[in-house]
């Protein structure tokens, strides 16, 4: 944020300061460590592994031997690459960190974002699941945000994309008409792939299953949907049954995520005040096999700044 | 974004009136004046507001957060990658996007680049990367239909409604491309703190077709 007052600035400054340090205190005290990335990742190897940032964004620089490397672009990939190789089995670890990251702006200059996150590693049980969500809920009460947390679980829909087996031109063509929310392009979609009337009809419908456990598991009874996703939608309500029904907690099954690697539960967090969603997070045991062994990991990144914006607001 | 109110910015122009037409079917434009020079329409009891946008900037609104929805033809929707829902069509402002130049003029297989002069270079190019033969955009405001006549470019890429501004400049329709109509927008935030309105406004509109 730029300010062409000094006192504006100094004012931000120390609004910052203190959010970090409440957001920090509240992790700590949850049983979180605060990891720090390391500066600078190998930029061949980072690319190679990498699914999440897009290697013309990344800031490149040569190290005194000519070696390329880039200034960390993301840090949960530098976590894994840092932890996971030397994660003992059944090893549970709960890490935050609160760091910056470099990447290039639309204009060729060095951005430098903020980005906060939380990873608890090695826990597949749905205790992690848990956890991870009221901590989300903590952090939003902590600031006195109007929050609303939207959560589904990729299982779901992957049960749905096997059920109409399409190929991954198709599949891709679905995702991003979720994620635009587009009626009339899933109508389309729905015209044109052939399924059967039960799935076209349960499918057609698919933006208004959002609301709360009971609501969606009434509205899934009223069509005969196949076994898989069935099966798939149940296993998602044990899993998360003790906060399904909570307030500023909203299920939507049409939720999909820009990222490949999430298998699990998936979510995010919105505050009034904000153009879009302030957290983003969920299950991604897949991530973490490029790294080594594949061990269950779920977490989320906190867009910090707009917290801070927020609170700055109140004041 | 003001909570209790649901915004809704409307296009200026025929797109905006036909939207309007609508808003009065469902009894929720009755604060709008049709001929009045008024930007701002507020409904204080069915609590929504209406604002009258340069149709080129109802997704700069909602993008923003300032309106909460938007309606805006699939053109504009196709032609800008913006963060915003794209709710549900609304059964007006159909035309077609249409590849048109001079009568027998080749578009596909050219062993030369095709000119193309537009309005919408994005659509164009991915409409074109699809189809193998290599282009040059040209992207101009307005009056596009001059391009080919005066030797700018070989073909254009516009929408058509009836087709009777192409014929007047001797031009016909050579690829027809897509539909497209209105659509009501959102954004992800506004979308799921005021969910329940806006479902519901969503069947009103849906019922009057």
């Amino acid at each position: 944020m730029t300010f062409l007052n000094i006192t504006d600035e100094l004012k931000y400054q120390q609004v910052k300061f203190e959010v970090t340090q409440k957001l920090q205190e509240l992790i700590i005290k949850k049983g979180y460590q605060l990891f720090e990335p390391s500066f600078f990742e190998d930029y061949e190897s980072f690319v190679l592994k990498n699914r999440r940032v897009k290697k013309e964004r990344m800031i490149k620089l040569f190290d005194a031997d000519g070696k390329i490397l880039v200034l960390r672009p993301d840090i949960t990939t530098s976590l894994m690459r840092q932890i996971i190789p030397r994660l003992q089995k059944q090893m549970v670890l709960k890490v935050f960190y609160n760091s910056t990251i470099f990447s290039k702006s639309s204009s060729n200059q060095i951005d430098t974002i903020r980005q906060f996150g939380v990873e608890y590693i090695g826990e597949e049980d749905q205790k992690a699941d848990l956890e991870i969500i009221r901590l989300t809920s903590s952090i939003f009460n902590l600031f006195k945000l109007d929050y609303i947390i939207e959560i589904s679980d990729t299982k779901i829909l992957e049960s749905i994309l096997d059920a109409l087996k399409l190929n991954d031109q198709e599949q891709n063509e679905f995702k991003d008409i979720l994620y635009r929310k587009s009626l009339y392009d899933l109508k389309k979609f729905i015209e044109i792939k052939p399924m059967e009337l039960k799935m076209k009809n349960f499918l057609t419908q698919l933006f208004s299953f959002q609301g709360n456990m009971k609501y969606l598991e009434d509205k899934l009874n009223q069509y005969s949907i196949n076994g898989q996703v069935k099966k798939a939608f149940d296993d998602f309500k044990n899993r998360l049954d003790a906060i399904s029904n909570q307030e500023n907690v909203m299920i939507d099954l049409s939720l999909v995520s820009t990222y490949d690697y999430y298998d699990g539960i998936l979510f995010k967090g919105y505050i009034k005040g904000s153009k879009e969603e302030v957290l983003s997070g969920g299950r991604y045991d897949p991530l973490t096999e490029n790294y080594g062994r594949r061990t269950p990991a779920i977490g989320f990144t906190l867009n910090t700044q707009e917290i801070i914006k927020e609170v700055l607001s109140y004041e | 974004m003001n909570d209790q109110y649901l915004t809704v910015a409307l296009p200026k122009g025929r797109l905006g009136d036909e939207a309007i037409e609508k808003f009065k079917m469902i009894e929720y434009g009755d604060s709008i004046l049709m001929d009045s020079r008024k930007l701002v329409f507020i409904d204080d009891e069915k609590k929504i507001r209406f604002m009258l946008i340069k149709p080129s900037d109802v997704m700069t609104y909602v993008e923003n957060g300032v309106a909460d929805l938007g309606i805006i033809g699939s053109d504009t929707i196709l032609e800008e990658d913006k963060n915003l829902y794209e709710l549900m069509p609304l059964d007006f402002g159909y035309c077609k996007f249409a590849v048109a130049g001079k009568k027998g003029e080749v578009i596909h297989q050219r062993e030369d680049i095709l000119k193309i002069a537009t309005k919408y270079p994005n659509i164009t190019k991915a409409y074109f990367k699809q189809k193998n033969q290599a282009i040059e955009v040209i992207k101009l405001n307005g009056s596009v239909e001059l391009a080919p006549l005066v030797g700018l470019s070989d073909v254009i890429v516009d929408i058509v409604e009836t087709g009777k501004t192409l014929k007047a400049n001797g031009l016909e329709i050579l690829e027809e491309m897509m539909e497209i109509s209105a659509r009501l927008i959102s954004n992800p935030v506004s979308y799921r703190f005021k969910y329940e309105r806006i479902t519901d406004l969503m069947d009103k509109l849906e019922k009057v077709g």
